[in-house]
């Protein structure tokens, strides 16, 4: 294995580390105080940190397909949350059968052959056009736009955009062939340590909320210290990618704020039906769409900027 | 052999309809009680199967349609020997004497410190509304009148397995088991009816969709 795989594993092998042992002195300390159930969270959060990334990890090892299975399974997990809060109807039931067994298993398929042209264009031109026909032809026209607009929407979202990670596998960027996986890795690490750093910042230092009336969480002192805080780690990274650092700073403030974009809009969908969590899949995070949902808008957007500019 | 069959069946009935659980009264589970649902897909028995403790699942009866478990062999399988089933012979609507012989059966169930399963709207509904209730569910009351009836709301579960649709579109349920109630000295038959469904309608409250 490469060195520098090694290398940004063993980095988040001790940043975990040192949540945990924090984790843990933070829990003796604050022991039956008002602080406990924030770090019970926190440590729940650790806790299903190690373990997401185990399955990461070892999904990378396994090799390509590895990655392509592991991001599918999670496309899987994300539509069902996704379209379980769509208020679907009877006539919809063989659209979503397409939908879960035959659109999802084929665009992770055309990831795993390499076959860009067909990926880039199956769900928004096959797909779309296949859903509102299926329904239509399951002859129920209540709310069917709606129906039809949220379904394509969940697929856009939980599929289309999400299969864009693992397709960072397929791009051939000259002098960095059978390096891809450190791409994956790249997105992932900076994408989710924007996540827990805009976490971070905004519970010790947030006062102004950026949408309040969205997500009473989100602090443009959070936002700002997070975005810029991983876009720094990403530049720090850009020894593992094909970027130069000032490259890769930009690309990581770019992927950055795409991820919050994705927060902002998962969780105005989240205020809209409701509810808090999309699921309770992860201990202490909620969710897998709760996890990934910063990933769903950076990695499309990653993904073309690398093959705009990186691939010929 | 069956039991290891049972346990397959219900852990993927577990798997595909991702339920997530709310239990209203802790010791629900404890003893002989009468889960009553409502009704809206061919999975809900199961599901709530799946749910009780070991112990109790195997004490616990559910209550269907003959014409539906005598379909097939596969069926006639199952119903006869993964679980425990007490089938309502319908045939020929005017005839009563299918329910009396049913009624009969459950109440000598429930004398054994078994629980039972019954879906009072009689059939499943298609797009996850409760119906009124037949009046089955009053006659078992009165009959047992020592035993609580347990509303159980299952939520979604239509639109995981549809009536009329073989295929299991794995969505997220959700079943909620409410606070016991029992049949009130000198209440009449509508108002029980009436009374039961409120309960189950009122744990769907916040129903989403």
């Amino acid at each position: 294995m490469d060195n520098e795989i090694k290398c940004l594993f063993g980095g988040i092998l001790s940043l975990l580390t040192i949540a945990s042992v924090t984790g843990f002195i933070l829990a003796r300390k604050y022991k039956g105080s008002s602080a406990k159930n924030v770090i019970d969270n926190l440590n729940a959060r650790t806790k299903a940190w190690w373990q997401m990334c185990a399955i990461f990890a070892v999904s990378l090892l396994v090799g390509n397909a590895g990655s392509v299975i592991l991001f599918a399974i999670m496309s899987f997990l994300a539509l069902r949350e996704f379209i379980t809060l769509t208020p679907t109807k009877k006539g919809d039931h063989k659209t979503l059968f397409w939908l879960f067994f035959i659109i999802l298993p084929y665009q992770y398929y055309l990831v795993y052959t390499r076959w860009y042209g067909m990926f880039a264009i199956m769900i928004p031109v096959y797909a779309f056009l296949l859903i509102p026909v299926r329904s239509a032809l399951a002859g129920d026209t209540k709310n069917f736009l709606e129906r039809t607009a949220k379904i394509q929407w969940g697929v856009m979202v939980c599929v289309y955009c999400v299969s864009h990670a693992p397709a960072l596998l397929i791009l051939d960027i000259p002098g960095y062939a059978g390096e891809n996986v450190k791409l994956l890795l790249f997105l992932t690490v900076v994408v989710q340590m924007s996540d827990v750093l805009q976490y971070v910042f905004g519970k010790t230092l947030g006062k102004h909320k950026v949408v309040p009336d969205v997500s009473p969480n989100k602090t443009w002192e959070g936002l700002v210290c997070g975005v810029v805080s991983a876009s720094l780690i990403g530049m720090g990274l850009w020894w593992s990618t094909p970027f130069s650092p000032w490259a890769a700073l930009v690309i990581s403030l770019v992927i950055t704020i795409m991820g919050f974009a994705g927060g902002v809009v998962m969780s105005a969908i989240k205020r809209d039906r409701g509810i808090k969590d999309f699921g309770n899949i992860i201990q202490g995070h909620g969710g897998i769409m709760d996890r990934i949902d910063s990933l769903c808008f950076a990695a499309p957007v990653f993904f073309h900027i690398v093959r705009y500019y990186y691939t010929w | 052999m069956t039991e290891l069959l049972a346990k397959i069946i219900l852990y993927l009935c577990r798997l595909v309809s991702g339920v997530q659980v709310e239990i209203r009264d802790v010791d629900l589970f404890s003893g002989t009680v009468i889960f009553y649902a409502n009704h809206s897909s061919h999975l809900d028995a199961m599901v709530i199967l799946s749910l009780l403790p070991e112990e109790r699942r195997k004490k616990t009866f559910i209550v269907g349609s003959k014409k539906y478990w005598q379909a097939n062999a596969i069926r006639r399988y199952i119903s006869n020997s993964v679980f425990r089933t007490v089938m309502i012979d319908r045939a020929g609507e005017s005839n009563t004497s299918g329910a009396f012989a049913a009624l009969s059966e459950m109440s000598k169930v429930l004398e054994q410190d078994c629980s039972i399963i019954i879906f009072p709207e009689g059939t499943r509904s298609s797009e996850g509304t409760i119906s009124d209730f037949k009046r089955g569910i009053y006659h078992i009351a009165k009959k047992n009148s020592d035993i609580k009836l347990v509303p159980v709301y299952l939520e979604n579960m239509n639109r995981i397995m549809p009536k009329g649709e073989l295929i299991i579109i794995p969505l997220l349920g959700r079943v909620v088991f409410g606070k016991s109630i029992t049949l009130l000295e000198g209440e009449d038959k509508e108002a029980f009816l009436a009374r039961a469904r409120n309960e189950l309608v009122d744990l769907g409250g916040n129903s989403l969709g």
